[in-house]
């Protein structure tokens, strides 16, 4: 398990990931930027004045701002939605912040909500503090368009915040409406602050499983599912009505999903290594078929979940976490990540506890061990 | 009557959190009237589409992004494909995307 880091009394300057302005803007225009900036400039602006040797310890200054409400310890949620209103800006106008009022708008909703849920589900599980386990806040952009004359079908995180689009209706729905979807999302944060593993062949279809793994734990959580209870689907409810199919994919059968003309046909995932695709290592190749090939990892889970039973973020899910936290790399492949969890399994459980034996056992079920 | 010149354009997508590959989109300037196909042709040279690197560059990391492939069988008998998401791409490519997209839909 990973230890737990102490929650510190201090202002998280976690809004500064990504951010390589952050560090050469001199102070004046940073104070400038947090008394007169947008909501998330401020915040930007307040963490980088906070953190800097010069005014570290300048409490009056902090007065003199009139922002000691952004002072947001770490160890708190906190969330930002953005509505892009339909165009490609990011991260678009401030709809609602952490306990802002609800509105109308149930896509703000759900990813305040969800969101919320993530941050939950690996606060209590495994007592990490968000996305960078420090803290980082929380920015979804809602009613996103990559191009603003076409319906937006997808989802995805942009390496600092989710996007959602509302879809086109017709073969799918708004892409905030599923719990584990967003789950998903977000766990592409985490993985990218844990393994880092690189979004291409074996190690991006471990960095797909992940997202996959955790975000359909995440709902399991929230629903207080046993693994026999689960339905084990990503993305059930988010297909338009008429697609033939259930989901996006099937962690209990992959490659069952779906089977649909306008989906390009049906579900292409393989739950074992005989059937594993080989797709060009190009962005026109899905990178190796990053989206195609994590069929096989998330059937290893699922596998260990059921063998195991209960509640598949008890030990399961443990074991997952502490192996993408400690022990997987960058360029893992599915073998590395298969002995790195039987290692993770050993260093909690024992090296005869049934969990190891059921790692160990998933893994040689789908081919890899 | 002299066959009409014909360039088509394919455009596909991959990616996404759904990792769908939807039917390619295709388009032939030959049926096209004069006018329109002359804008593609246009297009083409603006976007400088045949010097264009196989994959654009990302501008930002992350996962579950789309990535659109346009092939070009041009009527002087080039062809090539460019990869890339909508944020790494120039006007001119988003357009001609657009162009293949809608024409595709009659």
């Amino acid at each position: 398990m990973k230890p737990k880091k102490p929650i510190a009394r201090r202002v998280t300057p976690g809004a500064l990931v990504g951010c390589p302005f952050c560090s050469i803007i001199p102070a004046h225009m940073m104070r400038g930027l947090a008394q007169n900036g947008e909501e998330k400039q401020r915040s930007r602006a307040l963490s980088t004045l906070l953190g800097s040797h010069r005014l570290r310890g300048q409490r009056d200054m902090l007065g003199a701002l009139g922002a000691v409400a952004l002072m947001t310890p770490a160890g708190v949620k906190r969330r930002t939605i953005y509505d892009a209103q339909q165009g490609s800006s990011l991260p678009g106008k401030l709809v609602r912040g952490e306990g802002g009022s609800k509105g109308k708008d149930v896509n703000v909703k759900e990813a305040y909500d969800y969101s919320g849920d993530v941050y939950d589900f690996y606060s209590t599980v495994f007592g990490r503090n968000s996305v960078d386990d420090r803290g980082m806040r929380l920015d979804s952009t809602v009613h996103f368009r990559e191009d603003p004359t076409e319906p937006f079908d997808n989802a995805f995180w942009n390496g600092t915040q989710m996007i959602y689009g509302d879809g086109d209706g017709t073969t799918f729905g708004r892409f905030t409406k599923c719990l584990d979807v967003i789950g998903h999302e977000l766990t592409h944060g985490v993985t990218q602050y844990e393994a880092g593993l690189e979004y291409h062949g074996q190690p991006g279809a471990l960095n797909e499983s992940f997202s996959d793994v955790f975000g359909s734990l995440v709902k399991q959580w929230k629903l207080k599912q046993a693994a026999d209870k689960a339905d084990w689907l990503i993305g059930a409810g988010l297909l338009a009505k008429g697609v033939h199919g259930v989901a996006l994919r099937s962690m209990k059968a992959p490659g069952t999903a779906y089977d649909d003309p306008a989906f390009g046909g049906k579900d292409p995932q393989p739950g074992h290594m005989k059937d594993y695709v080989k797709l060009a290592n190009t962005n026109a190749g899905d990178n190796g078929g990053v989206h195609i090939n994590s069929g096989i990892p998330n059937h290893a889970f699922f596998l260990v979940a059921t063998k195991l039973g209960g509640n598949a973020w008890g030990a399961p899910g443990k074991i997952w976490y502490d192996a993408l936290c400690n022990r997987i790399r960058s360029k893992a492949t599915f073998k590395d990540a298969a002995l790195a969890t039987v290692a993770s399994a050993i260093s909690l459980f024992g090296a005869t506890s049934p969990e190891m034996k059921a790692v160990k056992a998933a893994w040689q079920e789908v081919g890899v061990l | 009557m002299p066959a009409k010149k014909s360039t088509q354009l394919t455009l596909a997508r991959s990616g996404g959190v759904a990792g769908i590959r939807p039917p390619p989109k295709a388009l032939d300037t030959a049926a096209l009237p004069a006018a329109a196909a002359r804008h593609i042709e246009e297009l083409l040279e603006k976007a400088d589409f045949f010097a264009l690197p196989a994959e654009l560059p990302e501008r930002t990391q992350g996962a579950d992004n789309f990535q659109h492939s346009l092939t070009v069988r041009h009527a002087n008998g080039r062809e090539h494909t460019v990869t890339f998401s909508e944020a790494s791409a120039s006007e001119a490519l988003r357009e001609l995307k657009r162009l293949v997209r809608d024409q595709s839909k009659a």
